[in-house]
């Protein structure tokens, strides 16, 4: 379902895994946390600072942010203890210095004293996330994979969540995996972009190439049917056409062929290998820096 | 494909609070309006919300709301969740009763209504809501729940009943042979068709969208909105459309109307 997939995250940055739903954005941030499901198989390797992951890197190395805070935070206990027990099994502190730790770090994600002694279910979904975040980064993991975390907020409260998920992955040095289907929400928020279409990355490279000079196709469709605050009103948009193949779906060429307005004989019939092309990495058969 | 619809403002004649920068724009085709209204020079809003106030148990989702919608004009409504935008939508269909204000509705205040006397009422302003498959029931025929409100309301007949189905599917850009289907068996996007397909089915004059477009993939969303403007543009009709993306409600909506604390701002 997801097929030779590639990409780096740097040291302390910010990638944003990108694409809609079905597109196995949300399969490959979890083969990376080697939490998929029973029957899956998987090949290929996840290196961290240059070392394979192992299972006992879950919850040290790499941490989650999951979409659902709930499903993230036990529902019997009040949130700053169960910081303080995070702190006590991976660092072995002391049932003290747990509890002054996690207090201070349920401050820096803008959590009070008073808060910290409540329990999940007591706190608004930002605050929950909030909560998520310090459990998530108190342990100083190199790499933080949040799987679409602000979906569940209203949009006020989305980018605050976003900055404070950013803020923190800097304060502690960890990377950050942003999952994602809003491709508006990267555009302040990664250093870099890949995204993905039926199980491959079309396009990866900066954000801002990504987003302002598209190369792969896809990218481009996707982008220009989007309104922005430029689009005059009422205009009709253009539309993709056709719909995403379902997941687990093989074609014998480029997956996006059958929608794809530039492709030709050879995309019905060979996948496209990714290649380097202005700083980003691409993986169409035509994609070109001159205009098409 | 939709036919190519030149790009125009819509606007209607010197309405109050519509954007008066726009040429003005001949009377919308298709179904006529009440016609002591379409001849008016200063036409009387179709929709006009009056100090509505709506409350669940002794919450108030929504507290002293007016607003007006205008024949052919789309007002979009945003907001926070929890602002109460779905509560105010609700009490404009009267799926839930306003604690107190009007809903006036072509002068008809329907919080004065009894449920029987709502009923002939009901078919001129039609929700279309977030979740695609959600509104649609999965056992039945596509076609079937297109045909269920013509049936509902006593208008349908043989063979001009399966004539106007096969008209809604064409005008929501659905191919007739999908009317078999099952919701399962089509994409989100079809499925969002034929629940607005199903809409139309009774000539409503006012669409209440509520989110139409939040569940759908951004590829999807497109096709959508320009479906939206072009039965907009075909059959006249007003929207009060409802939804957090407020680069989509700036591209469809004459007018945009920002909710907090179940107040609308400034
Ligand atoms: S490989 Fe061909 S079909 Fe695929 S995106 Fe490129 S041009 Fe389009």
């Amino acid at each position: 379902m997801v097929r030779g997939v590639s990409f780096d995250v740097h040291t302390g940055e910010v990638l944003a895994l990108t694409g809609e739903s079905g597109a196995g954005k949300s399969l490959t941030a979890r083969a990376l946390l080697g939490m998929l499901p029973r029957e899956a198989t998987t090949d290929g390797t996840v290196l961290l600072h240059g070392t394979p992951v192992t299972p006992a890197d879950r919850g040290r190395r790499i941490a989650m942010v999951p979409q659902d805070a709930l499903s993230a935070l036990s529902p019997v206990h009040p949130v700053g203890e169960q910081i303080a027990l995070a702190l006590r099994s991976i660092q072995g502190l002391t049932r003290k210095d747990a509890r002054s730790r996690a207090q201070r770090a349920l401050a820096e994600v803008g959590i009070t004293a008073a808060a910290s002694r409540a329990h999940p279910h007591e706190l608004s979904g930002g605050m929950r996330q909030r909560a998520v975040i310090a459990l998530a980064t108190v342990n100083t993991p190199d790499l933080l994979i949040a799987d679409e975390p602000t979906t569940s907020l209203d949009p006020t409260t989305q980018d605050a969540v976003l900055t404070l998920l950013r803020e923190r992955c800097t304060a502690t040095g960890a990377s950050l995996l942003l999952v994602t289907h809003a491709l508006d929400t990267t555009r302040s928020h990664a250093d870099h972009i890949a995204v993905m279409y039926a199980g491959t990355i079309t396009e990866y490279g900066p954000t801002d190439h990504v987003l302002n000079r598209p190369l792969s196709p896809y990218t481009t469709a996707l982008l220009a049917s989007l309104p922005t605050a430029d689009t005059p009103p009422r205009t009709r948009l253009p539309t993709l056409p056709g719909k995403p193949p379902t997941p687990g779906e093989t074609t014998a060429g480029c997956a996006f062929a059958p929608r794809c307005p530039h492709a030709t004989d050879l995309c019905h019939t060979q996948h496209p290998e990714p290649r380097a092309l202005d700083q980003r990495i691409v993986t169409c058969h035509h994609a070109a820096l001159e205009p098409r | 494909m939709n036919p190519p619809v030149p790009a125009q403002p819509l606007t209607v004649a010197g309405s109050p609070g519509s954007d008066t920068s726009s040429p003005a724009r001949p009377a919308p085709i298709g179904k006529p309006l009440a016609p002591a209204h379409a001849a008016s020079a200063a036409p009387q809003p179709l929709l006009s919300v009056r100090d509505l106030v709506v409350r669940y148990g002794s919450t108030t989702a929504v507290d002293g709301v007016s607003f007006d919608i205008h024949a052919g004009e789309t007002v979009g409504l945003v907001g926070p969740s929890g602002c109460g935008k779905s509560s105010t939508a609700a009490a404009i269909l009267q799926l839930h009763r306003p604690h107190s204000g009007e809903v006036r509705f072509d002068d008809v205040d329907l919080t004065a209504l009894s449920e029987r006397q709502l009923r002939p009422i009901r078919p001129r302003l039609q929700p279309v809501f977030q979740d695609p498959y959600g509104s649609l029931s999965p056992r039945r025929r596509i076609q079937d729940q297109i045909a269920e409100p013509l049936r509902v309301h006593g208008r349908w007949s043989h063979p001009a009943g399966p004539r106007r189905v096969a008209e809604l599917l064409d005008m929501t850009g659905l191919n007739p042979a999908l009317g078999s289907r099952f919701p399962h068996e089509l994409s989100g996007g079809q499925c969002q068709r034929a629940g607005i397909a199903r809409a139309l089915a009774n000539t409503p004059q006012l669409l209440i969208l509520d989110e139409p477009i939040s569940a759908l993939d951004a590829s999807l969303r497109a096709g959508i909105l320009n479906l939206l403007l072009d039965l907009q543009d075909s059959l006249g009709l007003s929207y009060l459309f409802i939804s957090h993306d407020l680069t989509a409600v700036r591209h469809l909506s004459n007018r945009t109307l920002t909710m907090h604390d179940g107040r609308i701002d400034g």
